[in-house]
């Protein structure tokens, strides 16, 4: 019923006479159809579609981790005033005016409920009673344009109206720290700069939800769909690409519909300039929101990790994320993001701006979805792809695209795997999950690379149809994990030998040069002491055969010849004295004497 | 707003419990059909066979210090029991059935280590042990000329089920004088090897008893093909296995018959009678010692049509089911990494 429903309403948007495609390039095998799954069905109205503001945190806790999840160099000190814009970090801004009180470790928004530096923020905005600093920081914002046309808490922005000559630059992105705004979190930066020879022919705008709970780009869409498609334009120019194509979920109707008049207004603007935007619309399947899955729908090309689209002329950004270029051609950073907060569990389900580094505590209290139930999980993303929260302290950063609340027993205890091949079915890149489960638990890599856990994208779709309830992709998760620490290992060790053989060439060659030093300075002593005894006699009884002034040429040359004999060869002689060799020489004499004899 | 508050409650969420009452369910019509016209004896193996298993198995979980509720409650040995009990011959003594048991619980799964570990299904395991212990009783069925009831009319039910309890079975029994009674063999070997053994006069009355036998099998068989089109819409099984199996096995029976000009066995009913069936819709496609991915299982699949196919046709078994399952089991690892998915058109 639901889904004859669905099919009614896609099939009146078509006839509606919208400017989208329908049709996709390719079709995603696997995934999860969400039209089968009608408890799930995602919001498709605009009532959905208002982002809410919160009052700020009185904190904002910014972690000082990268994409890799590697920690960062601090750029501030703590006692330090900083403002908004202002890096803390390379690739991360202050959120908002304040004092920075510490740089110590928090809980962050982390699978492993792990701790990282984090640099914490007092806001002065609060603080209204502390003229003083409101007063520096009003020195600051004079000196700071970037920070100057910061966003005001509900995101709406001080500019108004589209101004058609601004331009947009790596430049521009780089200074408001742009990263995708998707679930990932991948540099913007690096996403344009890494492949930078390679001509980009075609941009895909992400406007596909990653997961179905969300909702939150459908609300930005809704919301904002003039400058996101301004953005878009932005970015077609700075890229030169030919193509670019807006992917769409065809069930969220009024981001469609949102968008179409938008695009329909910018080419009335913009004329023929655009003609090469188009919206496209594809069957609401999880994970078609995945870059990788994505980017296979539209162009047909399954590019894999360690490849890059952008090494193959296709660049994938989030609709959020153009809509970040748009703000970053209009030189204000990105501090903000949208969440969705959904879930059976949430009280008030709804779309909310938050700035980056608000702790998720304060997001829940503020829009009153607090759970006082210790029943309640917290999930940061959505039902499929998240991951528990641990810690509510944690604080948002650019990946936490949801938050879902569901009740805590919801996920089973793991029966035995039975190789039913549901998990083989839905994945979307086509691995065997059962296999690889069997070979993560047994943490035999040869069997993991055997059967492609590189090319895992963790949508967590197996774990949604096992039927004994097995953890997949946690079990994933933790294999590629235990993958990088020993591959880590390998390398270091790799690097340890390396370290080693140098050592022991340099001591080697070091051996050899002192042995030739040693040699050298002998030959000398010896020619030194060849000189002395025709001149003072008294080293006589040193040399008995030297005593023979027409023997001493003769016996300089032997030792001449045996030094270089030595040196020739490279088996080092065993250290010895001077009085030694002088002992040996003596002894080869005697013996060459004999044979003479 | 509300609208964004969805469920995940009502997801539609499968467990191995499920999988497996689904599974049993389909087992039904074939089973009562099986009861009503070969011998309603089969519930009693039924039912028996389920309480020993599941006593076995709690037991073998208990003694490996393992939740023993939640393994019981799966619901896979009761399946395995069942299916074992079908497979073997009605008549066969109970004791020697309790056998075929313990060697299906503990030789066939708990010895691996429970489910999801064995490499051979465990009521075919349970089929092969009592297979190779005790052929004549394994082989002896009894000739239904159109139910029990008209083939050992002087027999009452509580009679056969004396019969059933003692321990040489139908063949030291009071029956001894209804020889008649009995084929030794099903019905599929009869066929095969009537003309070369029988008299004319002999033939011609075993011919009557066969043709009556085979129109009372085909009708169970429809019954598990029923049950197995059931599963296949609840998509409880995948339809590669029951497909490869009884297309290859039709497909040679075919050829066979093509080659020889006196058509012995019709292709109709050489699948249709005997086991065939039941094994390609219910004991074959055992997801756990079944090839995992789609044309690993059509290879499968195919492989246990073929062994069937030549196990009947050029062995002493009269029916190679168990056999074709247990050695394509085998085969099983082999086929799942020959036919692991390649990532040829990545990029």
């Amino acid at each position: 019923m639901m889904r004859w429903l669905d099919q009614c309403r896609r099939a009146k948007h078509r006839s509606a006479g919208g400017q989208a495609q329908i049709k996709p390039a390719c079709r995603m095998k696997g995934g999860i159809a969400l039209s089968a799954m009608s408890s799930i069905t995602p919001v498709s109205d605009a009532a959905s579609a208002t982002i809410i503001a919160i009052e700020p945190s009185a904190i904002i806790i910014l972690p000082l981790l990268d994409y890799y999840h590697q920690e960062l160099t601090p750029m501030v000190i703590p006692g330090q005033t900083v403002t908004a814009g202002m890096p803390v970090a390379s690739g991360i801004l202050s959120t908002v005016d304040g004092t920075v009180t510490a740089i110590e470790g928090r809980a962050v928004a982390h699978a492993s409920g792990r701790t990282a530096v984090c640099v914490v923020i007092e806001d002065h905005s609060l603080a209204e009673d502390d003229t003083n600093a409101a007063l520096a920081i009003e020195e600051q914002h004079d000196s700071n344009k970037l920070s100057r046309q910061s966003i005001t808490p509900n995101g709406s922005l001080t500019a108004t109206s589209v101004s058609t000559s601004t331009r947009l630059t790596l430049g521009n992105i780089q200074a408001a720290a742009i990263h995708g705004l998707g679930g990932a979190g991948f540099s913007t930066v690096k996403k344009l700069s890494d492949f930078a020879d390679k001509p980009i022919q075609t941009l895909i705008i992400n406007a596909v939800e990653c997961e179905p709970l969300l909702s939150c780009d459908v609300a930005l869409m809704v919301s904002d769909a003039v400058r996101i498609l301004d953005g878009i334009r932005l970015l077609v120019e700075m890229l030169a690409c030919n193509h670019c194509v807006i992917a769409i979920e065809d069930n969220r109707i009024a981001a469609i519909q949102s968008m179409e008049t938008a695009l329909k207004k910018l080419q009335d603007k913009q004329g023929s300039f655009v003609a090469n935007i188009k919206l496209q619309l594809i069957p609401p399947v999880y994970p078609s929101g995945a870059e990788r899955m994505l980017v296979q729908i539209i162009t047909g090309m399954d590019i894999c990790p360690p490849n890059r689209p952008a090494n193959q002329g296709v660049l994938c950004l989030n609709v959020a994320t153009a809509h970040a270029a748009w703000l970053a051609a209009n030189h204000q950073p990105m501090l903000t993001r949208v969440v969705t907060i959904a879930g059976p569990k949430a009280a008030q389900p709804c779309n909310v701006r938050v700035k980056f580094g608000t702790p998720i505590r304060h997001v829940l209290e503020q829009t009153g979805n607090l759970p006082t139930d210790t029943a309640v999980r917290i999930r940061v993303g959505g039902p499929f792809s998240g991951y528990n929260l641990l810690d509510t302290e944690a604080a948002i950063t650019a990946t936490c695209n949801c938050l879902t609340l569901d009740a805590a027993s919801a996920h089973p205890t793991a029966e035995p795997c039975i190789r039913c091949g549901a998990c083989n079915e839905v994945c979307p890149v086509e691995l065997l999950p059962q296999q690889l489960l069997w070979h993560a638990r047994a943490e035999d890599l040869a069997g993991l690379d055997q059967f492609n856990l590189d090319q895992c994208i963790k949508c967590g779709c197996c774990d949604w149809v096992c039927p004994s309830s097995i953890p997949l992709t946690d079990y994933f998760r933790f294999a590629q994990s235990v993958k990088q620490t020993r591959e880590y290992r390998i390398a270091q060790a790799k690097l340890a030998e390396q370290r080693f053989q140098q050592r022991q060439a340099r001591q080697t060659a070091r051996k050899q040069k002192r042995k030739l030093d040693i040699d050298r300075r002998k030959a000398e002593l010896r020619n030194r002491a060849a000189g002395k005894t025709t001149a003072t006699p008294d080293h006589a009884d040193q040399h008995p055969t030297t005593a023979n002034g027409t023997k001493a040429p003769a016996g300089t040359a032997t030792l001449a010849d045996s030094t270089s004999a030595q040196s020739s060869s490279d088996i080092p002689p065993p250290a010895d004295s001077i009085s030694d060799t002088l002992a040996r020489i003596k002894r080869q004499r005697s013996s060459q004497a004999n044979n003479k004899k | 707003m509300s609208q964004l508050d969805l469920s995940l409650a009502n997801l539609p969420q499968r467990s191995v419990r499920a999988i497996m009452l689904q599974v049993m369910l389909a087992l039904i019509p074939g089973t009562v059909l099986y009861a009503i016209l070969i011998n309603p004896v089969v519930l009693i193996n039924i039912t028996s066979a389920i309480l020993i298993a599941m006593l076995l198995e709690a037991t073998a979980v208990a003694l490996r210090r393992r939740p023993v509720k939640s393994v019981l409650s799966d619901g896979t040995v009761v399946l395995a029991a069942w299916l074992l009990a079908l497979s073997v011959p009605p008549m066969l003594p109970l004791w020697q059935l309790m056998i075929g048991v313990l060697a299906m619980v503990l030789l066939g799964k708990q010895l691996y280590g429970g489910l999801g570990n064995n490499p051979f299904n465990p009521a075919m395991v349970g089929y092969a042990v009592l297979m190779v212990s005790f052929p004549v009783t394994m082989t002896g069925w009894l000739s239904p000329v159109s139910g029990w009831t008209q083939a050992l009319p002087e027999l009452s039910l509580t009679d056969l089920i004396s019969i059933k309890t003692t321990l040489a079975g139908l063949a030291d029994s009071e029956l001894a004088p209804h020889w008649d009674a009995l084929t030794r063999a099903t019905p599929l070997t009869d066929i095969r090897t009537q003309s070369a053994r029988d008299s004319v006069a002999l033939a011609n009355e075993r011919r009557y008893d066969n043709l009556v036998f085979i129109s009372l099998w085909p009708w169970i068989s429809i019954a598990w093909l029923c049950g197995g089109l059931y599963l296949l819409l609840r998509k409880i099984i995948s339809w590669h296995i029951p497909l490869s199996v009884l297309l290859s096995l039709a497909l040679l029976h075919a050829l066979q018959d093509f080659g020889s000009a006196s058509a012995q066995l019709a292709v109709a009913p050489a699948v249709l009678s005997g086991a065939a069936i039941l094994g390609a819709f219910f004991i074959a496609t055992d997801p756990v010692t079944a090839a995992t991915s789609q044309r690993g299982r059509l290879i499968y699949g195919a492989g246990i049509g073929t062994l069937m196919f030549v196990i009947r046709e050029f062995s002493a078994y009269p029916e190679g089911l168990a056999f074709a399952i247990l050695i394509m089991n085998a085969a099983v690892p082999t086929i799942d990494r020959l036919v692991m998915p390649r990532c040829s058109n990545r990029l």
